[in-house]
């Protein structure tokens, strides 16, 4: 007779498997971040409102995936974000003093994104020896 | 007491779509579609009538208050059992929610493990008060 699978096995593989695809998809992520930034300090119409609604998807979905640091240092830019836009302060000279934390939320990413990466290579090189046979 | 079977869930984070359906389905055993609007929200409420609606504040376009503004419309007069789902869970914006007639309001970033049990609380809150 097959084995029963476990459903606690299951759900916990398919929670790492949505893990990863986040993680996967972080780098990009970053890189927007990076464009709308950038677009915004040139004063760009509707970047700022972009670069809200990325540092706010990385807020509430940082932590969810097990990357609290992500959620906190984003959720603190965008508080000061929403306080610039309510206040119509989004100049070049109004949002640069954001930069330091805009630098940390992206460091932070792509430490956990790296790490990512890392934790896949060394999968991938002792899954063939490690993995027990289903066979 | 009405048992809580149907859940839409509206949210435009693909992600947060995602964990929250695997673990609304898989550890809460309820039916859950999604929407990634309020616009596709509205069809998706009238499609599949839900019992609950998970419901994000911060939306592009159409927010989520304008979103349940919509949703009361949209049931022909069956008022709408909506939990906002925001990380903006400051007193006064809690009870800006409840006032705008949501049963509660779950905080975000939540935990997937426990979402089907906050979720159930609620429900059963809702129904205890009703009954």
């Amino acid at each position: 007779m097959a084995p029963q699978a476990d459903p606690d096995d299951s759900l916990a593989r398919q929670l790492r498997a949505l893990r990863d695809s986040y993680l996967a998809e972080l780098p990009d992520r970053l890189e927007a971040l990076a464009v709308a930034w950038s677009t915004a300090l040139e004063g760009e119409r509707g970047a700022v409102a972009r670069l809200r609604q990325l540092v706010h998807g990385l807020a509430g979905s940082g932590a969810v995936f097990g990357c609290r640091e992500i959620s906190t240092a984003a959720a603190a830019v965008e508080r000061r974000l929403d306080e610039l836009l309510d206040a119509g302060s989004t100049s070049a000279a109004d949002l640069l003093p954001l930069a330091p934390q805009l630098d940390q939320l992206a460091s932070i990413g792509w430490r956990y994104a790296s790490n990512r990466s890392t934790a896949e290579q060394t999968s991938a090189t002792s899954s063939d020896s490690s993995r027990p046979s289903s066979a | 007491m009405d048992t809580l079977a149907k859940i839409l869930m509206i949210e435009d984070e693909p992600d947060i779509r995602a964990i929250a359906k695997l673990a609304l389905e898989a550890v809460g055993g309820y039916t859950v579609e999604l929407a990634e609007s309020g616009a596709d929200a509205i069809a998706a409420y009238e499609r599949f009538q839900p019992d609950l609606v998970l419901l994000d504040v911060m939306m592009p376009g159409m927010d989520g208050i304008e979103t349940l503004r919509r949703l009361r419309s949209a049931g022909g007069g069956r008022e709408p059992a909506v939990v906002f789902m925001t990380a903006k869970v400051q007193r006064h914006e809690i009870e800006q929610y409840l006032a705008l007639g949501a049963l509660d309001v779950i905080s975000k970033p939540f935990d997937p493990m426990t979402l089907s049990t906050v979720v159930q609380q609620i429900w059963d809150r809702r129904n205890g008060a009703a009954g």
